[in-house]
């Protein structure tokens, strides 16, 4: 094996390790780029499956173990979360199996959240996110602490299945926080 | 060169008579004789040019006739031993690169996309944020919930008011109990709303206290 062939094979080694480097890091390239865009904090782009439901959410945002029983995945505001450990300022994504028909299946749900004074309706109707229907229903609720929270509950149909996806916050906190959970669920994704 | 005119001329009286004997054909006789009779005139000839040679005072040939006899049989043997006795040495060289050099060049193909392959994916995957992906860091913990379960809850409230007069103590119980009966149990949120902080509700506390006093709940002892 002559100096050229040798020369030849270490070159040929350094490119397809570069291009492997490329590729196996693109996905970190491109999440460091769509963070600056969205923020002006030195924050990246994480994402995190579970349940069939995709949820690219921003670093200062953390995984949150949820209550429910029908929760798949849910995220808290990083600095929203008290000693407690308790996210205040939440995404929740639950799902329901639900038989009928999808609208009066989450009317029914809603149907007594307006008789009870603890809550209060707001709006509802029917939104479009990334060109698919989804039902909207905005509320709020008092807990026994005295916390009133605004909840923004988006309702999808995936089958016999209702996806909810579902923001949460003291109202207070809720305009301010509205754009970046708007951003978030606009990324979250339901197989 | 006398030897062998004598050793020939031996050789063809020998032959005269075995035709003369009858042992030889005469066909065979004839080709044998022609042919020790050139020979014959070949030593003639060159005994003669010999003696030229000499008379002029040059050597004679007669030396250097042996020499290509030998360098014939080096030959020869040169050729033998090169391509009879080991004829496939220099071959093999030759076959042997051939296939040898495409099979490697394949291998080392290979071998360098597989090397390179992994090189690379090494350093992406060293490079790579894997906590992006950890399912088990779950920091918080979530109340909201979408499915509150309010359709379950009955709000009954009752009021029982007992005011008991004694000679001695006054006492006035006064009891009060609202209450939410859910039937699912499930006791710390409703609607979604979170429940951190697990306080009392609507009375269950009690106070002693040395005046009169009305609670919303609980028992009041007046002393």
């Amino acid at each position: 094996m002559n100096k050229l062939t040798i020369i030849g094979v270490a070159i040929l080694l350094i490119v397809i390790a570069v291009f492997g480097y490329i590729v196996v890091n693109d996905i970190t390239f491109n999440n460091t780029s769509s963070n600056n865009a969205n923020s002006n904090e030195s924050v990246t782009m994480l994402s995190m499956s579970k349940g069939g439901v995709t949820v690219n959410y921003p670093s200062n945002w953390v995984l949150s173990q949820a209550t429910s029983n029908n929760s798949v995945i849910a995220i808290s505001k990083e600095s929203a979360v008290d000693n407690l450990e308790v996210g205040q300022v939440n995404i929740h994504v639950e799902k329901k199996e639900f038989s009928g028909d999808f609208e009066s299946f989450v009317n029914k749900s809603y149907t007594n959240i307006q008789a009870d004074s603890a809550f209060d309706l707001v709006s509802s109707g029917e939104v479009s996110i990334n060109n698919e229907k989804a039902l909207e229903y905005i509320y709020t609720s008092s807990a026994n602490t005295g916390v009133v929270k605004q909840h923004k509950a988006l309702w999808f149909e995936r089958g016999n299945q209702a996806y909810v996806i579902m923001y949460s916050a003291p109202i207070d906190k809720y305009e301010a926080n509205l754009p970046a959970a708007d951003y978030i669920i606009e990324q979250i994704k339901i197989n | 060169m006398s030897n062998d005119k004598d050793k020939l001329l031996e050789i063809m009286a020998s032959l005269e008579s075995d035709y003369a004997h009858g042992k030889i054909s005469r066909e065979k006789y004839i080709y044998f004789r022609s042919k020790y009779e050139d020979r014959l005139n070949a030593l003639d000839a060159r005994e003669a040019t010999n003696r030229i040679r000499s008379m002029q005072g040059k050597p004679s040939n007669s030396p250097k006739k042996e020499r290509p006899v030998r360098n014939e049989r080096k030959e020869e043997e040169d050729l033998v031993q090169k391509y009879i006795i080991n004829p496939k040495k220099g071959d093999r060289k030759v076959k042997e690169k051939t296939p040898m050099d495409s099979g490697t060049y394949k291998l080392l193909a290979i071998l360098i996309l597989a090397i390179g392959f992994t090189v690379g994916a090494g350093f992406g995957v060293f490079s790579f944020d894997f906590a992006s992906f950890s399912d088990t860091n779950a920091s918080a913990i979530v109340t909201d919930t979408a499915f509150p379960d309010v359709a379950d809850i009955h709000v009954n409230k009752t009021s029982n008011v007992t005011t008991s007069y004694n000679s001695s103590n006054v006492q006035v119980e006064t009891t009060s109990d609202t209450s939410y009966v859910p039937d699912s149990g499930s006791s710390s949120d409703r609607g979604g709303s979170s429940d951190s902080g697990g306080g009392s509700q609507g009375g269950g506390g009690s106070s002693d206290s040395g005046g009169g006093s009305q609670g919303g709940g609980g028992t009041t002892n007046v002393g």
